[in-house]
């Protein structure tokens, strides 16, 4: 019968690739060797991202979120042939992809990287197939049966307003943190390196160019300004490795706080131009350039197979790691979440995604197949990372404030059982075009040396030089749009917030409240950056776990709300898709949280460093800089202790606002609706 | 008869690269106006109205597209 030999097919085709991707998983696993392919990590995470898709989203589609083709979407019902438009689903997939994923996979599986291969590895995998793009799918889902509303409006509907409130103040706050430590990613990538100040400045008038060109000589003729301005970019990577030799390397030459400076600078002025002149063509070109270098990267990678010879455990698990402090549990899930899981997406999953997609069937393969590619481009961040010789990754990425500056630092990370010289990294740094590679730390340059060698040794030709600096660009391309993008929408947030109390601030078009408003935002954010930069720990150490919290907190605040509706739905024993992974980012931000606050380690705990410092600065035991800084830095670590006490309360007070909801409901006591909108017949041809 | 000669199959081909321009354009939201002038004609053809310009149209899709969190990390 051709119909059972077709499903024996099937389950034999379905069978191997469970086997493939578990011998895969085994070998990554079990390998103690010298190096192993990356290969193995390539199998492991297209079979696990393969069946994760085949079946368990296939079930939620089926049985949890009983998705209904029939049932006309919001792009169908508000069709205004602007933001909501029935469109193709590819090109949604592609507008969702483009809009989820930015730095944050990248520069994670960096970081974590510290622990070794293997546990960052686990995580991004497992992570994603049950957290994160079940997050994303659920709530693309729930937004597009409430006509595309935003998860905000959601929780305010669904859980009442102090859950509404909660969600929204809460998504501020993470947008400033987040915009701090994106920031110092950058400004850690360019400080002392003429050529990335260069590319990078220079892509600041190309974009403006392209953004006249855009709006002036030939409106909405976006492909062909797109690669006009991605020529112009390249022009410039190449021209930054000659401004050494034209003489003018000290215009583009300065360190850490001043790099910061400049860049709050530019945040406030790109904050208050309108966006067709900065904003929107830059957007295009990291768009363009973000999704060309994925495609490029996957494809260098499968073509070259490099050797990751990063072990698959390191002994930092204990939580003595130079790169940031913290026990494996629960500081791995914290500093991977973009590309496991990411509260973020559920913003852009009820925002502009929602109203594009024309038939429910397909918020499946958007919503879960979206988030399994960014999970993807966090494997292969984690191979960039580990194809680089440990000693010489951990020269890169430890702070001079932990592990000593030049021959200091040589003897430490030898002595920790990573051998490095100094005639290596010096090597080093000389191939890469720069000055030093040492203490280099934000992920990002680490990064580009690794994308640099997978890059050169693939398709050659080009020096390593060219492609490190290309990988910077391409780095701070889109590093530089989330900035400008949260720095508007927190400015939008703030008016809209202090508008409750002086209207008159609230209005958009108001331009002394548009000044002030995006100068408090930049002075937020502003903060955070410039204190990372005199931070003697290099500030990625307390501003990127800050990061994580916030960022998983936000992804607790989407799985809350996905809880409650399944359950006021109906739907109580298929609850633990979304709650599952609640329950284990409520335990893993909380003790993460906790350990922020009253770990008794001064590498870790907050307090515990503001109280060591201010200890040693009245025995009188500081000089120099330090001396100076302490003060400073003694009011930071109670900021940044203020901001976790902050996220955590906000994560409680969500979850026992939910807890409450769902009892009511459970118990039959339900007051609040659903706010889901009436079932609609879909017109369009193809489903009707 | 086949081969590249055949004139079935360089149609074959044009049509396979007309559709990936058409998908190319589409994705990037360079046909915007377009999509935007075929639905306003559509759906107010008996309007006393116009529709907007190609200029007006752009400056008024990039205001709406940033005013909310669309660049995620």
């Amino acid at each position: 019968m051709p119909l059972t030999r077709t499903t024996l097919l099937k389950t034999l085709v379905w069978l191997s690739v469970a086997l493939a991707g578990a011998g895969a998983i085994g070998a990554i696993a079990l390998h103690r060797g010298e190096s192993i392919n990356s290969v193995w990590f390539i199998v492991a995470a297209i079979c696990v991202y393969a069946i994760g898709y085949r079946f368990y989203s296939a079930f939620i589609a089926a049985k949890v979120l009983a998705v209904d083709a029939s049932r006309a979407t919001p792009a169908e019902r508000f069709n205004n042939g602007r933001d909501f438009v029935p469109t193709n689903k590819w090109v949604v997939f592609g507008h969702h992809f483009a809009a989820i994923s930015g730095p944050g996979p990248l520069i994670g599986p960096t970081l974590a990287a510290q622990f070794g291969y293997l546990p960052g590895t686990l995580w991004i995998l497992v992570g994603a197939v049950l957290g994160g793009c079940v997050q994303d799918f659920v709530t693309l889902f729930f937004s597009m049966r409430r006509n595309g509303r935003s998860l905000g409006q959601i929780a305010r509907d669904e859980l009442g307003p102090l859950g509404g409130a909660v969600a929204l103040v809460g998504v501020m706050t993470i947008m400033i943190i987040l915009i701090a430590v994106l920031g110092l990613v950058i400004v850690k990538a360019m400080m002392h390196s003429p050529w990335s100040t260069f590319t990078v400045g220079l892509s600041i008038p190309i974009a403006i160019l392209i953004g006249l060109y855009m709006r002036n000589l030939r409106p909405g003729r976006i492909l062909e300004s797109t690669a006009i301005g991605v020529a112009l970019l390249l022009g410039a990577v190449v021209a930054g490795g000659w401004v050494e030799s034209w003489g003018i390397g000290h215009w583009f030459n300065y360190d850490g706080p001043t790099m910061a400076l400049l860049l709050i600078a530019y945040g406030f002025a790109a904050a208050v131009v309108p966006v067709w002149l900065l904003l929107a063509p830059r957007d295009y070109l990291s768009t363009f350039m973000k999704i060309g270098t994925i495609f490029a990267l996957a494809i260098a990678i499968i073509l070259l197979q490099p050797e990751i010879k990063m072990p698959a455990v390191t002994q930092f698990i204990d939580g003595t790691g130079p790169i940031f402090a913290g026990t494996l549990f629960p500081f791995v899930f914290i500093t991977i979440a973009c590309g496991a899981i990411s509260g973020f997406h559920a913003l852009i999953a009820s925002g502009t995604t929602p109203k594009l997609v024309s038939n429910e069937s397909e918020a499946r393969f958007i919503g879960y197949g979206g988030m399994v590619m960014e999970s993807f481009v966090g494997i292969m961040a984690m191979i960039a990372a580990c194809v680089l010789e440990p000693g010489i990754f951990f020269a890169i990425n430890s702070p001079a404030g932990v592990v000593g500056s030049g021959a200091e630092a040589v003897a430490n990370i030898s002595a920790m059982g990573y051998t490095v010289t100094i005639a290596e990294m010096q090597e080093l740094a000389g191939q890469m075009g720069e000055e030093t590679l040492f203490a280099r730390t934000g992920g990002a340059p680490s990064l580009a040396v690794g994308m640099a060698s997978i890059f050169s040794g693939a398709f050659g030709g080009m020096l390593p030089a060219l492609w490190y600096h290309f990988a910077i660009m391409f780095e701070a391309l889109f590093i530089l749009t989330t900035l400008d993008s949260g720095t508007r929408v927190a400015r939008f947030m703030l008016q809209d917030l202090i508008g409750n109390i002086w209207p008159k601030f609230g209005e958009t078009s108001w331009y002394p409240g548009v000044l002030m408003a995006s100068a408090l935002v930049v002075a937020a954010w502003g903060y955070f950056l410039y204190m990372g930069t005199i931070d003697p720990r290099g500030g990625i150490n307390s501003l990127w776990p800050l990061f994580g919290i916030s960022n998983q907190m936000l992804a607790a605040i989407a799985l809350c709300v996905g809880t409650t509706i399944l359950i006021k739905s109906g739907k109580l024993r298929y609850a633990w898709v979304t709650g599952l992974p609640l329950v284990w980012l409520v335990i893993v931000t909380s003790s993460a949280a906790w350990q922020k606050l009253f770990s008794p380690d001064v590498a870790i705990g907050f307090l515990a460093q503001a109280n060591h410092l201010s200890a040693q600065l009245q025995a009188g035991e500081l000089s120099g800089e330090m001396l100076e800084h302490a003060p400073q830095l003694i009011f930071n670590n109670r900021i940044n202790a203020g901001m976790t006490v902050f996220f955590l309360l906000t994560t409680w007070v969500l979850v026992l606002e939910t807890l409450r909801v769902c009892y009511r409901e459970i118990s039959g006591r339900s007051q609040r609706p659903s706010s889901e909108a009436p079932y609609v017949r879909t017109q369009l041809p193809e489903h009707a | 008869m086949s081969g590249p000669s055949c004139p079935s199959m360089l149609d074959r081909l044009r049509q396979k690269l007309i559709t990936f321009w058409r998908g190319v354009r589409n994705a990037t939201g360079d046909d915007a106006y377009q999509r935007y002038l075929e639905h306003w004609y559509a759906a107010h053809n008996d309007d006393q109205t116009q529709p907007l310009s190609r200029r007006e149209f752009f400056q008024a899709e990039q205001q709406r597209k940033w005013n909310r969190p669309n660049r995620c990390c």
